[in-house]
């Protein structure tokens, strides 16, 4: 037996989770002592007079009888969770929870790592090849072991089904069935086309390289459905050390335990984990504050951080990510003057202190903890004169209007824009505000309109890398592949040196080239020829129950959670 | 004439939703977002996109769509929810028995209390009963209800903790064995009094709020038309004739002023069924009010027409049953 | 034999015992046929005769009156940027009335202001939905049959009308403003009324003085106009003052959505829905547009009813 099965029934029996059937039973399979069992079967009651009556309600407070149960909040339903498919940050919830990768960011760094599924790997010195030794124990929920074959078939799945983040893996490792080779069930080698010093930090992303269990691909494949797309966008086989149990659009995720995952949990850790779905803050806060949920992350408002935090009955972390904010410029009709003198007149103090309250660090696009960092880079600040001088040589001197298009339902973004609206004014400027809804502000994003049918401005925006490498930080946003639907770069952002430099930065086989690069393109969509009013790094809130051990975020891995890592401190 | 009247609004029921199935199919046709991009979130490649429009049908021409939505449906299939991804009817199956359940208890209770208050009201006019019912009406209309809401929810759960923050039941619970749906008539009628503890108790704070905006709506209603009959003719005879007041009031008054109250009651209703989307959000309820908002935002076509014909089918029903209603308030009424 | 004549026969059939033995007489019809108005005695006895109706009135007045100067008044300019960094969200004080909101900026004013905002939202959405409910209805309830069948299936399509995709599609096409969120307001208002209507309609239609109206060979319309719709309206006057507040918070309830008013306007759905955010720590920005709009509902409740007491056909024989 192992020491993790042992561990969650005795948790379970002691808390009266378990029946006295049912105590028996189990505790017979694991082959617990007679006189334990005896000792646990007279103090487990007979049988349970409702159905789940002793699983939490929301009525309790933190109910002793549940400590290995976690639970969190997200604010919309996890519709997908094939983990080659999903790109978003609530999906990689459940992905992160069911399947792993071969390697991971190592605590709360975004340069080193740690092993995952593969517990070590070499670089060869060119950077091109890649070498993971895989667990001998890794197990698929399934109970089948997890073999190099596996990792293989799984980034060829990842590279096939050509879903969501799978650029991840094929902008190194294009042809997966020929580059990869597996030369033991333990080994897996990755064979590059050019020096790629980038391949781990991408192997470590949270989208995009797990593996599955390809014996589900098998079982569940139709002709329609090759990859068996379908059945694992509902269900999970992975082998991280949760299985998925239910999820519900409108309830939320269980996970259980996969009681054969390779890895223990720590002391007090948690076989099971609730993700409840509740899309009102108001309601999200009283759970945290009355102990009906344990953590909570980035989903309140910056006035209930303070709140709580003043009084001090929960734990509040603060901690960087790669994400950066900014709002961006229409290139096409905003001539460059225009918008370096709107730059130069945006209150970002007020923005700063008044709205993110400090929580923000200016920068530009790419994060300090981030490749391609430039700490010398151009930060803008507020000067109304440069502005009005700019603005003027740009056409849009004092008497002209200006266009905004915000998300009506971002509160954030709407402050954001009347402040901007309220600095303008002095300068003579009109700034028209139109909040859209959602729908409408992502067709004004992607959509293939054309710029002149575009707003001048539109924010609130936000981003952050795949993994560890500013190139894809700004390909998206700022390369014209990127615009009309091929990505994020709804101002129609185009500019020839920075497209040269980019490819540079794309195709460096060493990070000095890397970092030269970046900070060239840093120059001109800062400055010389803005992209965009770059507000810049954002902090995030993190909310947990004093009980709540463990807790750590890395910056990369946005709204997500290692559950397995985490522990709850036993009653005192 | 009634089963005459029921057939005909029956024969008008199907044209009313080919009517506003057309509405709807192409004002959401309007709304200039992508619902492939949606689903497929922002860093989604362009490739990507079209080929997920592809698989949803998008880029067939319109008519086509539309004829493709129509023959689909009749055929019991509502299509795909891109919100999500799962067969609009199941959706359905799960969300509008929550609302159900909640907007029927809120029409009951304001209606039980709404319509004796609002008679005590206009009879005993100017007096603390009917200082209390104007104040509850306009409390009820002028609170804007996702305050009253969050301050029940913030008071009982927040504070007091003696009632859930939301849902119809807690995590780990499961529903009863289904029948009608509504889990508390499921739970009793299974005999599990437990169960229909628990959801009850989940009922209490949506169905308060719910109730409480209905009933100033109700109460003013009654008053009003009680109001002005009391000072019709007829009441005035009858009293002169030396009827008691009971009698006036209940078998001559009442009656006529329950004619737009009925009126209006077919309208709440109508509107409780449809759902109330704040109060779903608040409660994190699963019900049709947020379903249907959320299918709007996301712009999921199919979510969107299944919800509003839905919504069709319960207001042409309540709709009938009030004219049904006037058969037997005044029996001059003919149609 | 005259027409009168013939009349009281008819009269008892109808009412049956109650008739012969209390009399009423073709006479007591023609006071009913006469159209109620506003005579100057009945408004002496509107104003005069309740103080409750004086106190609706008047703050009915105050409303009017704050729509127009109300953005002029405040002890600072409602639009103006407020110092986001030191004076967010502060409690009432003596500085500020009412407190700040999250930008800063003094609350007290811009409750003020938005009265303007706010009432034309309500004025514009029941404007039109009464007008185009009280047509409806009026034909729908009066002439029966498939031309009410129809216009009441017309009427259900409204009803079930997904005004938010309205709502949205028509901000898409014509932009997102309050205007145009009102025209999608008043789109499904008015199905209210007009079922409202109908009803009245339905149930006024058989009575004896619109039979002896027909009689006499009024047509349909004069007949609507002088002798139904007149008796019907005391149901809109009640659905209009109910409507006041519902209307301005439907409006703040598509905010979320972009719809209604845009920044800085201080439309007081608008604060409302903004506040919403803030109130746990902030009890004094969601209260204050709140109360304000409470009095609001108040002030045309009492004057609705006043109004209804007034067009009381019978309110001269009080």
């Amino acid at each position: 037996m192992s020491r993790n099965d042992l561990a969650a029934f005795l948790s379970d029996a002691s808390y009266g989770r378990l029946n006295r059937r049912q105590v028996l039973e189990r505790g017979l399979g694991l082959g617990v002592s007679s006189a334990l069992l005896t000792g646990l079967i007279a103090q487990a009651p007979e049988a349970f007079a409702a159905p789940g009556a002793t699983q939490r309600s929301g009525l309790s407070r933190l109910d002793q009888a549940n400590p290995t149960t976690f639970t969190t909040v997200i604010n919309g339903a996890v519709t997908d969770c094939d983990p080659h498919s999903n790109y978003s940050d609530a999906g990689a919830v459940v992905t992160l929870g069911c399947y792993e990768m071969l390697i991971a960011y190592k605590g709360t760094s975004t340069f080193d790592y740690d092993p995952m599924l593969a517990e070590s790997w070499t670089a060869s010195d060119d950077s091109m090849t890649y070498t993971f030794k895989i667990r001998a124990n890794a197990t698929f929920h399934d109970g089948s072991p997890c073999t190099s074959q596996h990792v293989k078939d799984s980034m060829v799945r990842l590279a096939k089904l050509e879903m969501g983040p799978y650029l991840v893996l094929t902008r190194f490792c294009p042809d997966p069935d020929t580059q990869i080779t597996v030369p033991d069930a333990t080994t897996v080698v990755f064979a590059m086309k050019k020096a790629e010093p980038l391949f781990l930090a991408a192997m470590a992303s949270s989208y995009g390289p797990y593996v599955v269990n390809m014996a589900q691909v098998e079982a569940n494949k139709t002709d329609d459905d090759p990859w068996a797309h379908n059945w694992f966008q509902s269900k999970a086989d992975g082998t991280g050390p949760y299985k998925l149990v239910s999820n519900d659009p409108a309830d939320g995720v269980t996970l259980a335990l996969h009681d054969k995952w390779w890895g223990t949990l720590p002391e007090g850790g948690f076989t099971d984990v609730q993700i409840r779905i509740v899309p009102e803050n108001a309601t999200r806060r009283q759970l945290i504050e009355n102990g009906g949920i344990d953590v909570i992350t980035n989903d309140l408002t910056q006035a209930d951080y303070a709140a709580i935090k003043q009084e001090g009955k929960l734990n509040v972390i603060t901690y960087p990510t790669t994400r950066a904010d900014w709002i961006i410029f229409n290139y096409v009709t905003l001539p460059v003057e225009a918008r370096q003198g709107l730059a130069w007149a945006f209150p970002y103090d007020d923005v700063v202190q008044g709205v993110y309250a400090n929580t923000v660090k200016r920068t530009g696009p790419i994060t300090d903890n981030v490749r391609g960092y430039d700490p010398d880079e151009f930060i803008f600040t507020t000067d109304l004169d440069q502005a009005k001088t700019l603005l003027e040589k740009g056409g849009f001197g004092e008497g002209s209007t200006i266009t905004i298009q915000v998300d009506a339902s971002s509160e954030n973004s709407k402050t954001v824009a009347s402040l901007f609206q309220a600095n303008l004014a002095q300068l003579g400027v009109t700034l028209d505000i139109t909040a859209v809804d959602s729908a409408t502000q992502d067709d004004t994003m992607y959509g293939d309109a054309p710029a002149e049918d575009k707003p001048h401005m539109v924010g609130l925006w936000a981003w952050w890398p795949d993994y560890n490498d500013g190139w894809n930080q700004l390909a998206p946003n700022f390369l014209i592949s990127g615009a009309g639907g091929g990505g994020s770069n709804a101002g129609f952002y185009n500019n020839p040196t920075v497209e040269g430099r980019m490819k540079d930065a794309e195709l460096a086989t060493d990070e000095d080239s890397l970092e030269a690069a970046l900070k060239d393109v840093l120059q001109i969509i800062i400055h010389d020829d803005p992209a965009a009013i770059f507000i810049g790094q954002v902090e995030y809130t993190t909310i947990a129950g004093k009980d709540i051990q463990n807790l750590e975020f890395n910056p990369l891995y946005l709204d997500q959670f290692f559950f397995n890592r985490y522990a709850r401190a036993a009653a005192s | 004439m009634i089963v005459r009247l029921i057939v005909r609004r029956l024969l008008f029921l199907v044209l009313v939703m080919f009517g506003l199935s057309l509405i709807t199919f192409t004002l959401s046709r309007v709304i200039p977002a992508d619902p492939a991009r949606l689903m497929l979130g922002p860093r989604a490649s362009k490739a990507q996109v079209d080929k997920q429009r592809d698989k949803l049908g998008l880029n067939d021409p319109y008519p086509r769509q539309y004829v493709d939505y129509v023959w689909d449906a009749l055929h019991g299939d509502f299509g795909m929810s891109t919100s999500t991804r799962r067969p609009v009817a199941t959706d359905l199956r799960q969300y509008l028995p929550g609302t159900i359940e909640m907007g029927l208890y809120a029409f009951i209770i304001s209606t039980l209390i709404g319509i004796p208050l609002g008679v005590a009201s206009a009879v005993r006019r100017d007096t603390l009963v009917d200082h209390i019912s104007r104040f509850v009406s306009i409390t009820g209309l002028a609170l804007p209800v996702f305050w009253l809401a969050l301050m029940t929810q913030f008071l009982f759960y927040g504070k007091l903790n003696i009632l859930p923050d939301g849902q119809r039941l807690p995590i780990g619970v499961d529903p009863p064995r289904p029948i009608t749906r509504l889990y508390t008539v499921d739970s009793l009628l299974e005999g599990n009094f437990h169960l229909f503890w628990i959801s009850a108790q989940h009922l209490i704070m949506p169905v308060m709020v719910l109730a409480y905006g209905s009933l100033a709506v109700v109460t003013r209603m009654v008053r009003g038309g009680m109001l002005e009959v009391l000072n019709q003719d007829y009441i005035r005879t009858a009293r002169a004739k030396g009827l008691a007041n009971k009698v006036v009031v209940n078998r001559h008054a009442l009656k006529n002023a329950l004619l737009p109250t009925v009126t209006q009651l077919g309208l709440q209703i109508g509107l409780l069924l449809s759902g109330t989307f704040l109060v779903e959000i608040i409660f994190s309820w699963p019900g049709i009010g947020r379903y249907s908002v959320d299918a709007i935002t996301k712009v999921d076509y199919n979510a969107i027409m299944a919800t509003t014909l839905i919504v069709a089918v319960i207001f042409v029903l309540m709709n009938l049953v009030v004219d049904i209603l006037y058969l037997f308030l005044d029996p001059r009424i003919s149609y | 034999m005259s027409a009168e004549q013939a009349q009281p026969a008819r009269l008892s059939h109808e009412y049956g015992d109650e008739a012969e033995r209390t009399g009423v007489t073709l006479g007591d019809l023609r006071g009913a046929r006469k159209a109620p108005n506003m005579t100057v005695r009945n408004l002496k006895r509107f104003l005069i005769g309740n103080r409750l109706n004086l106190l609706g009135l008047s703050l009915v007045v105050l409303f009017l009156l704050l729509s127009i100067v109300g953005r002029s008044i405040g002890p600072y300019d409602p639009y103006a940027k407020g110092d986001i960094i030191n004076q967010k969200l502060i409690g009432p004080s003596t500085s500020h009335l009412m407190g700040t909101d999250e930008q800063g900026r003094d609350v007290f004013s811009r409750v003020l202001a938005g009265a303007r905002d706010s009432l034309e939202v309500a004025a514009i959405v029941l404007f039109f939905s009464v007008i185009v409910g009280i047509l409806v209805g009026a034909i729908s309830g009066f002439f029966g049959g498939m031309i009410d069948e129809v216009m009441m299936r017309i009427t259900d399509m409204f009803l079930a009308f997904p005004a938010l995709v309205l709502a949205i599609a028509i901000a898409a096409s014509l932009g997102p403003s309050l205007r145009n969120t009102m025209i999608a307001l008043a789109t499904v208002f008015w199905p209210w009324y007009a079922r409202l209507v109908r009803g009245q309609v339905l149930s006024i239609r058989e009575r004896d003085y619109v039979d002896a109206a027909r009689s006499i060979g009024l047509t349909p319309a004069r007949i609507l106009r002088r002798h139904i719709l007149p008796n019907a309206m005391s149901v809109v006057v009640i659905q209009l003052s109910l409507d006041v507040g519902y209307a301005i918070l439907t409006t703040s309830s598509l905010s979320f959505v972009g719809l209604g008013a845009q920044p800085p306007s201080s439309e007081w759905g608008l604060m409302l829905s903004t506040a919403r955010n803030y109130f746990r720590d902030a009890w004094w920005y969601i209260t204050f547009p709140g109360v304000a709009l409470t009095l609001t509902v108040f002030a045309f409740n009492i004057l609705g009813d006043g109004v209804q007491d007034a067009l009381d056909p019978r309110s001269g024989r009080r």
